[in-house]
């Protein structure tokens, strides 16, 4: 226990330094947000040039704030091995470690969920003050639950990336961004599922981060979806709750057997990027 | 052989790693062309759930084309450099019988021949799933701007790719900034003329994404939203084109001549 928390510590400190670059909170917090806020400013003027229709901005403006943390926590890890395996040349001496890797990218993790707490902090903060866009009903503990199961299986479903990116020659940050972009687009962040086309919405039942994103809105007394709506909360949470299970398990298989088989293959020094 | 052949064939050689590697590893098409088309998607349907005009859903496609094009001068010129750096490619660039400035423009060549498949997908899904329409009479007009509109942006890179290895290890964090910012600055999803006159006005001087991205729209699908007449936005273009070229020039020189007398060229994770 004290080895792995050890690992987590030693993964925390490394990533927070690499992309803080060594520098104090005033050079590196403006860069740490500059991207959340740009973002959510284009579906800001987006809804602006539309019109700004009733029921749409406080949704989107919400569940794209919650959705930073998606991105971050699906590449995270990927991005971690690639560059200690291929740029750092760190990853062999990782793996080869008492602890192993997955508390080294549990805390690899952690930082970057931390540094995607804060954009989401400015953008819920930005929302409610700058924006008045306001949260009706916010229940404290269907929302601290919510995130966490959302947080839990975001996060395990970024373990099972990093586990492929091992095969993946190159660029594996790559996989990580274009699967974000694709969660992006199924998980109803920005717009109701129901402008889907039918034949695609079985997709978006099927990601985790819709029922994450249907539950947190509806825990802050938001609606989005009609599609979900005759879904009772509890059912949404329980169900929520399945997939954080599913994606832990799922993570642990895919990451046992890419491991085990990127040793087979040699992959754990492999130096490919350029 | 004569130093234009050795330039042409090492603009060649540049060039033809961009095209060839690219397209080389399958998952990359999945992964670098497929799936961020689909991010493109997304937009549009935020435009459909405000039951905007389709025209918008349009602006979204050429936005998402851009894109394209806009990563590919950050990651693919910008940066590059500074991997070539790591990886010990710079010094050996350096120490060839050509000019800098060759491997710059194959770098840039190879990339805008890399990267139009991805963006050609995008346009794709843009007309053959969402149906989008754009005027045909002014397609001709909107293709010559779009490649003035290359020409101008992979200068702006080939200049970058300067200065970002002067950054050193914050390269990176530069190229990261600079992806969602520069959308909402150049318009990439909505009318340029709605970031209000001095924003747009300080963007269309700095971005040539702004400006063709500006033109192209009026000239494909009418000049309702647009924010300066096309003939304006078309010369500004061609003098931004001229002007960063000429810039990479001058900024690669200043960038070999400052990383030798600092014995940097060799240096990696700085």
């Amino acid at each position: 226990m004290k080895r792995f928390a050890a690992s987590v510590r030693t993964g925390f400190a490394l990533t927070w330094k690499k992309e803080t670059n060594w520098g104090s909170p005033a050079s590196w917090i403006p860069w740490m947000l500059i991207r959340p806020v740009a973002g959510a400013m284009i579906l800001w003027l987006m809804a602006g040039a539309a019109g700004n229709p009733a029921g749409f901005l406080a949704p989107a403006w919400f569940g794209n704030a919650a959705f930073q943390f998606v991105p971050i926590a699906l590449g995270g890890m990927a991005m971690t091995v690639i560059e200690d395996r291929e740029r750092y040349q760190m990853f062999k001496y990782i793996a080869l470690s008492p602890s192993g890797v997955v508390p080294y990218l549990a805390g690899s993790a952690l930082a970057r969920s931390v540094f995607s707490a804060l954009g989401v902090t400015v953008l819920v903060a930005t929302g409610l003050f700058a924006l008045n866009l306001e949260l009706p009903q916010v229940r404290p503990l269907a929302l601290a639950l919510s995130g966490i199961l959302g947080l839990v299986a975001v996060t395990s479903l970024g373990l099972a990336i990093a586990g492929i990116a091992l095969h993946v020659a190159r660029h594996g940050d790559l996989m990580a961004e274009s699967i974000g972009g694709v969660f992006f687009l199924l998980s109803g962040a920005v717009f109701p599922i129901d402008l889907l086309p039918v034949w695609v919405r079985p997709l978006a039942f099927a990601s985790p981060v819709t029922w994450w994103l249907e539950s947190l809105r509806r825990s802050v007394g938001l609606s989005f979806n009609r599609v979900l709506s005759p879904v009772p909360d509890a059912a949404i949470l329980g169900i929520l709750a399945g997939f954080a299970v599913l994606c832990v398990v799922l993570a642990g298989v895919v990451w046992s057997l890419s491991l085990r088989r990127a040793r087979w293959r040699g992959l754990l020094d492999t130096t490919t990027a350029g | 052989m004569t130093a234009l052949g050795r330039n042409l064939r090492a603009i060649r050689a540049r060039a033809w790693i961009r095209v060839v590697a690219a397209n080389r590893e399958l998952s990359w098409l999945l992964f670098d062309t497929l799936l961020p088309a689909l991010a493109t998607a997304g937009y549009i349907f935020v435009y459909r759930a405000l039951g905007a005009p389709a025209a918008y859903e349009a602006y979204v496609v050429l936005g998402g084309v851009m894109t394209a094009f806009w990563m590919n001068v950050l990651w693919g010129m910008a940066a590059q450099f500074f991997w070539e750096k790591d990886m010990g490619n710079l010094d050996i660039y350096m120490m060839a019988p050509i000019s800098r400035m060759s491997i710059l423009l194959g770098m840039a060549v190879g990339g805008m021949l890399g990267t139009a498949m991805r963006s050609t997908v995008i346009l794709a899904l843009g007309l053959v799933v969402f149906r989008i329409r754009f005027e045909v009479s002014g397609l001709a007009a909107a293709a010559g701007i779009f490649l003035l509109s290359l020409t101008a942006l992979y200068g702006l890179g080939m200049m970058l790719s300067s200065l970002f290895l002067l950054f050193g290890r914050g390269a990176q964090r530069w190229a990261t900034v600079a992806q969602e910012p520069v959308y909402l600055v150049s318009g990439f999803y909505f009318p340029l003329r709605d970031l209000g006159f001095p924003l747009a006005a300080a963007s269309a001087s700095l971005l040539p994404l702004a400006l063709g991205l500006d033109a192209i729209r009026q000239t494909a699908l009418g000049p309702g939203t647009g924010f300066l007449p096309v003939h304006v936005e078309t010369a500004a273009l061609a003098a931004l084109a001229a002007l960063f070229l000429l810039c990479a020039r001058r900024t690669l020189q200043a960038m070999e001549s400052r990383a030798k007398r600092e014995g940097s060229l060799t240096l990696k994770w700085e």
